[in-house]
């Protein structure tokens, strides 16, 4: 890849070719790069023509450099990605399909059961949450220690 | 560069009798592994006469290779379609198992790698309050997997005690009530411990969990209180009155305690000394963790990260240490990321470990409630959602049921990106039947949830730590061991739902 770095404008070109990668790969790995860099896309006939400019004012030639790297690590890893997405698209789609539609355990959710509409069990969620809120009001909030209880702790209320 | 390996320029290949598999050179000898879980070790001169289809009907290897589905002649389908299901059960699985609350973000200690992800103990606003409390219990129960397990996080939970026994009791008496099996887990600094709490949750069966990051000069610079003060005598100290507790009731033994170990840049010259420490206190195992450069930890990865190829060195040394304790009649205790692997390779079984899942456990596996009640696709996902940025926020227990949380867009894209079928490398990788993406962590290293493989710090210690494993597996004396730690089988693993046999049942 022949680079063309401009200091000044801090800013870094080269071109891309159009046989090898697509638009696609390129609007990912631009949006992955994107809180580093400005992306800009020009074309010709086979190539793309993109230019970064850095987001970091004190980008040098080798950070440029480095950033021209980084986009044509990440273009590559992605138009790699659509090969391997393609090549396994069956595969991957039968686990992932098998995996969410398991999850969501059927399309209707399930009823609440009978037990819980009780009157046994609805005083029981009652009394549950008047302690809660009494203990709630009872114990916070509170000035503890930064250093937690003190140790042997003697009761719970000794440390909070 | 890649760190895929291939053949050697010039060898001979005839593919027309090969299954489908992948290989590595792993230096004198080849991995070749399949889909099914299946692996085999093979010397390099017998792995070149296999690829050169030079091995026949009669020779010695023969019964090998056609017993681990390599040969296409010879598939037994019905068998490996068992093995398959059987290593990736969770595919199958009914919705997420385990379910972390976030029960406030308050902590009164000041972790280096996660002090920006809690706030102060005076900060009340950030406690989960009994109204949310009740939502996110119904939510969990609204999930359809018929095992729950939920965990209490933070922050630190002990600060929001309260609501901690509520959602306990709670979820108790809606787990009687619909005959769901639960399990409740507590992971907590242990710094607000105390024997009231103690009792309630021996009584409630809810299993305990710190975090010992090592020695005391170890463990303080890592884990210092909030306003300064050394807090690892006070976890040692509980650690050893819950294990004398658990050990003095045959009914307890079952809760014995866990700890974890977080490891920075400080521990790495403490191998052997955080080994010695959880030998010393009868831990049965050790969970030789790496930093996630996730959250805050991103923020001061300078001060306390490191190159993931010096985690694979840390964690390779520590093993060959424990390995050695264990060799020597010492100590018997079992590194934990070594026995998911092991569960993995050997057993040909799904450990319940979350991150190591293609599709990976976000949402499908797990689910993390945040204190005021949103929904993430796991705790990771939650962290990176406190520091400014809700892409992995799937719902909130106030308005979102079951469907629109696994039919949410970030669901989707998270389950989608971690299928190691689309990931460049992944698919062509011998580890690839036992490994994982995990799209969070590669959404905050690399800025995409798919993340790009050969650079990824993620991959890079992943693939180390699977090259260690398969080293000390073809090693007799390692292999012995790890064989004896497979036989006990005394892992608990919560998130999967699986408990060892014998477990008594809870009586709720």
């Amino acid at each position: 890849m022949i680079l063309d770095t401009d200091v000044k404008e801090r800013s870094v070109s080269f071109d891309i070719p159009k046989k090898i990668y697509s638009m696609d790969a390129l609007r990912i790995a631009a949006q992955i790069l994107a809180p580093k860099v400005d992306v800009y896309l020009d074309e010709t006939k086979a190539a793309y023509e993109v230019t970064l400019k850095a987001k970091r004012r004190e980008a040098g030639e080798p950070q440029l450099r480095s950033l021209a790297g980084e986009f044509g690590n990440e273009l590559l890893n992605q138009e790699y990605r659509f090969i391997v997405g393609r090549f396994n698209a069956k595969i991957s789609s039968l686990i992932v399909t098998q995996a969410l539609m398991a999850a969501r355990g059927g399309e209707a959710p399930a009823a609440a059961p009978a037990g819980e509409s009780t009157p046994e069990f609805q005083k029981l969620v009652a009394d549950l949450v008047r302690n809660a809120e009494t203990e709630v009001a009872r114990t916070m909030p509170k000035k503890i220690s930064d250093q937690g209880t003190v140790l042997p702790p003697v009761t719970e209320d000794a440390g909070v | 560069m890649s760190r895929l390996t291939a053949l050697a320029n010039g060898a001979a290949v005839e593919t027309s009798g090969l299954a489908a598999f992948n290989f590595r050179d792993m230096g004198g000898w080849h991995l070749l592994t399949n889909d099914w879980g299946q692996f085999l070790m093979l010397s390099t001169a017998d792995f070149e006469r296999f690829m050169a289809g030079k091995v026949e009907a009669g020779d010695p290897l023969y019964p090998e290779l056609e017993s681990r589905g390599v040969m296409k002649a010879r598939l037994d389908f019905k068998q490996l379609a068992a093995n398959y299901v059987k290593k990736n059960s969770f595919q199958w699985f009914p919705g997420p198992s385990l379910h972390m609350i976030v029960v406030t973000l308050r902590c009164n200690q000041k972790c280096q790698y996660c002090h920006s992800s809690v706030v102060d103990p005076s900060r009340t606003d950030t406690d989960m309050d009994i109204e949310t409390a009740r939502k996110t219990v119904d939510f969990i129960f609204s999930t359809p997997n018929p095992t729950i397990c939920i965990e209490f996080q933070g922050g630190e939970p002990l600060l929001n005690w309260p609501v901690v026994k509520f959602i306990t009791e709670y979820a108790q008496a809606k787990a009687k009530a619909g005959n769901r099996k639960l399990l409740m887990a507590l992971v907590c600094n242990f710094t607000l411990m105390t024997e009231d709490k103690l009792d309630f949750l021996f009584d409630h069966h809810v299993s305990i969990c710190t975090s010992l990051d090592g020695p005391a000069e170890l463990h303080n610079q890592n884990r210092p209180f909030l306003g300064g003060g050394e807090a690892q005598q006070k976890v040692v100290y509980w650690l050893e009155k819950i294990q004398e507790r658990c050990n003095s009731d045959v009914k307890k033994k079952y809760y014995l305690p866990g700890a974890l170990m977080t490891t920075t840049r400080f521990s790495m010259d403490y191998g052997p000394q955080i080994v010695d420490l959880y030998v010393k206190l009868g831990l049965e195992q050790i969970f030789l963790r790496p930093l996630s450069p996730i959250g805050y930890a991103k923020r001061v990865w300078k001060d306390v990260g490191y190159a993931p190829e010096e985690f694979v060195r840390f964690y390779e040394e520590t093993l060959d240490y424990i390995i050695d304790l264990n060799i020597s009649g010492k100590s018997d205790i079992m590194e934990r990321m070594a026995l998911i692997l092991l569960t993995k390779i050997v057993k040909g079984e799904d450990p319940g470990f979350m991150d190591l899942r293609s599709p990976a456990g976000a949402v499908l596996g797990c689910l993390a409630y945040n204190y005021n009640g949103e929904i993430f696709v796991s705790d990771e996902g939650r962290m990176v959602d406190h520091q400014g940025d809700p892409i992995f926020r799937v719902g909130d227990v106030a308005k979102s049921d079951w469907a629109s949380v696994i039919d949410h867009p970030t669901t989707r894209a998270c389950v989608t990106a971690s299928t190691l079928d689309n990931q460049p490398m992944c698919q062509q990788c011998a580890y690839k039947p036992y490994c994982g993406a995990e799209p969070v962590f590669h959404y905050e290293t690399q800025k995409s949830v798919f993340g790009q493989m050969p650079t990824s710090g993620w991959c890079i210690s992943h693939m180390g730590v699977f090259d260690v494993i398969f080293r000390k597996l073809r090693d007799p004396r390692s292999r012995k061991v790890m064989d004896k730690w497979l036989e006990r089988d005394q892992c608990r693993w919560q998130e999967s739902g699986n408990v060892p046999a014998g477990e008594p049942e809870v009586v709720l």
